[in-house]
């Protein structure tokens, strides 16, 4: 090709380029917008995405009124300021009080920063004695100053209670999606043993199996740990500081109403999984009595599609977390 | 892929040659393989590696323009940077980072960063080249994928004064090589980094402070740096000597216009260390300053699915790690970028996935490949999601 041909068709392609160069720009950002709208159309969809479950809160302050709902997400920082993952402002909470992380088949595990003590199911913690202490599973107490903090588990998440290799088989449900029908929930009352707190509207989609019953409750208590050497943690008296301020866990704010006497626990079922060992070698808090151990189908109708193979993946990966916090 | 075929079929009608016809196929394939295929067969971001590609491409495209040996070079780094991404996409999803394999990197970087100072060959001004070989080998571009891996880690642990102590011993170690530019990288990003992770203000600006000190400290201790500003502040002053890259590439920009001179013309060769330094010179000169623009808003693009990415991870470590690749990408063209276009003092840094250099094409296709593994974790995490939701119907 001769240099003034060249020139000539360079000359002409420069405006060429340019606008090439425009529409690729401009593909690229449509690109980035088009998947932040779509990942927040799936966040609002799914308000839980990111969280493993929710603190409860029992006994706060008046910036935090008993009741409220806090998000927990899979690792962070519990403290009074607001750039904390889990913010609790109450009288005896630092600023910024301890961290924690989720480990799949383990739990919450809490690392109080230096100087910061807190109980989980009334055992203390603290910056020494973190790694040898019981990760937090669903249904946990978390004292932290003068708030008072129970934790719900996302169903389906690996904790300590273990996983259902078949959710279908006890009727196990996931996530929150919305909205959803309100479900029944717990048996309301304190002569059921079995305590739960009771879901609101927002949360009608969220099942849990029933927690341990609070302390305080004569006769129920949270099982010993053998390979601790504990004894129960609570006697039939009160487990808690005379001075120390807790509502009776049949004033339970969350026991509402509405709820229909006598339904079951969507989670009732769930139990009978619980008989297996458990890795801490402790009896599983859930443990079924003879009533409720036969499973039962799930009442959302068709059985939800089985785990996908990717599933294991993930729970690898956490494996290998939960191994980081040991060292 | 258009856009490159065109051009490569440009050049090669003008030399007749039949390694353009070949690049004009070869590239075109190679983006579409890259960019439709790879996702195929490894878990990778689309719109990320579809960016990569589009800076790649165009690094060869304007070698070739300028010097078709140097092209051919490229597309063998490009070939070796394509592995080392898919190493550290499987980096990411399969080996757990865990205290021993990482705090091994540590000392490895160190020991990298100084071999130049032992080993090493003086490259203009700065002593930062070892030779494997035929091959030379710049360490300071190895040790940014380790040091964005044990920033990541360092601060997921609250380890604050181990990350300090490792980030002035970088910094001293590349002050010693004179290579300033590797080091103002190095600083900002575990600045940015640390406020990220800590969102402590007074910490931060009390590091910027530092930042700012040391730089007066160095203007007034090393003559270098005072002919690099002045250099910066009046290229004119003495155009034949200090001040003569900064002006060439500044006339080249000019001459360019809004449409540039045309792909294939101009006197891109006048401008010194114009394969790598000034590469951003030739595409303005030879494309324009819209295509300039352009390439712009594509690194912007680049970062901000970056930062979502960081954003998005489960992890704090696997948050900070992206946030750390996507820092040293962005930083390194800010500060090449600014001083082409005389914002801040010039510093021999290379544009990343342009640039003509092996080591630079490799450590920022490893840096993306991070970045890439975080967001295939991030993809598999919403499909967990996505099934425990569909539990709840």
């Amino acid at each position: 090709m001769s240099a003034e041909l060249f020139e000539v068709l360079s000359l002409a392609a420069r405006y060429l380029f340019a606008l090439l160069g425009v529409l690729i720009v401009l593909r690229a950002f449509l690109w980035l917008l088009s998947d932040g709208a779509t990942a927040r159309s799936g966040r609002r969809r799914s308000r839980d995405s990111g969280c493993i479950g929710e603190m409860v809160v029992l006994s706060g302050s008046p910036a935090l009124p008993e009741g409220t709902i806090i998000p927990v997400p899979w690792e962070g920082s519990l403290g009074s300021v607001r750039s904390c993952d889990v913010v609790v402002p109450c009288q005896g909470v630092r600023r910024r009080h301890l961290w924690f992380s989720w480990e799949d088949g383990s739990g919450l595990k809490i690392q109080p920063l230096s100087g910061c003590e807190v109980s989980v199911d009334q055992l203390p913690v603290d910056c020494r004695s973190w790694r040898k202490s019981s990760p937090m599973v669903h249904g946990s107490f978390l004292q932290i100053g003068s708030a008072l903090l129970r934790l719900r588990v996302f169903a389906g998440l690996d904790s300590a209670a273990g996983f259902p290799e078949d959710a279908a088989a006890f009727g196990a449900v996931g996530m929150q999606q919305s909205p959803l029908p309100p479900s029944p929930g717990v048996p309301a009352g304190p002569d059921s043993g079995l305590s739960d707190p009771v879901y609101t509207d927002q949360h009608a989609g969220m099942f849990f199996p029933p927690a341990p019953p609070y302390p305080g409750d004569p006769g129920q208590g949270l099982p010993s740990d053998p390979a601790a050497g504990l004894s129960p943690v609570f006697p039939s008296g009160s487990p808690v500081s005379p001075g120390q301020q807790f509502p009776p866990y049949g004033a339970d704010p969350f026991l509402s109403e509405q709820q229909p006497a006598g339904a079951d626990p969507v989670f009732s079922d769930r139990q009978s999984c619980d008989e297996e060992p458990l890795l801490t070698g402790r009896r599983h808090p859930y443990a079924p009595d003879s009533a409720s151990s036969a499973p039962r189908p799930s009442s959302r109708g068709a059985d939800p599609a089985p785990r996908p193979a990717r599933r294991r993946r993930s729970q690898q990966r956490n494996d290998r977390w939960e191994e980081d916090w040991s060292e | 892929m258009f856009f490159f075929f065109l051009a490569f079929l440009l050049l090669a009608a003008r030399d007749g040659s039949t390694t353009g016809y070949i690049l004009c196929a070869a590239v075109p394939v190679m983006i579409f393989l890259g960019t439709h295929l790879l996702p195929r067969l490894f878990p990778a971001d689309d719109l990320l590696l579809s960016l990569v590609n589009f800076l790649c491409a165009l690094g060869i495209l304007v070698l070739y323009s300028t010097n078709p040996e140097a092209a051919w070079h490229q597309v063998v780094a490009y070939g070796a940077g394509l592995i080392a991404m898919i190493l550290c996409i499987l980096l990411v999803r399969s080996l757990s980072f865990r205290r021993g394999p990482v705090l091994l990197l540590l000392p490895l970087s160190l020991i990298l960063l100084a071999l130049p100072l032992v080993a090493g060959r003086e490259v203009n001004g700065a002593r930062s080249w070892i030779a494997l070989g035929p091959v030379t080998v710049q360490p300071s571009e190895i040790v940014k994928v380790f040091s964005a891996v044990l920033f990541a880690y360092l601060l997921a642990r609250r380890r604050y004064l181990a990350g300090l102590f490792y980030l002035l011993a970088c910094l001293a170690l590349l002050m010693l090589q004179r290579d300033l530019g590797t080091a103002l990288i190095y600083y900002g990003t575990a600045l940015f980094l640390c406020w990220i992770s800590t969102g402590n203000w007074p910490v931060t600006l009390l590091g910027l402070a530092g930042g700012c000190g040391t730089a007066v400290l160095g203007y007034q201790m090393f003559a270098h740096v005072r002919r690099r500003v002045e250099a910066w502040q009046n290229p004119w002053q003495d155009y034949r000597n200090a001040g003569y890259q900064v002006a060439q590439g500044l006339m080249a920009i000019g001459s360019g216009g809004l449409f540039g001179t045309g792909l294939g013309m101009g006197a891109p060769t006048a401008i010194p260390v114009y394969t790598s330094d000034y590469i951003f010179a030739v595409i303005c000169e030879q494309f324009g300053l819209i295509f300039g623009l352009c390439v712009l808003g594509v690194y912007a693009a680049l970062i901000w699915r970056g930062a979502s990415v960081a954003a998005r991870a489960r992890r704090g470590f696997h948050s900070l790690l992206a946030m750390c690749s996507v820092l040293f990408l962005g930083l390194q063209t800010f500060i090449i970028v600014g001083g082409v276009l005389k914002l801040i003092p010039l510093t021999g840094v290379t544009m990343p996935f342009v640039s003509y250099g092996g080591t630079s094409m490799v450590s920022s296709m490893s840096l993306a490949g991070l970045i890439q593994g975080v967001a295939s974790l991030n993809e598999d995490d919403l499909e967990d999601e996505a099934h425990l939701t569909r539990l709840g119907r």
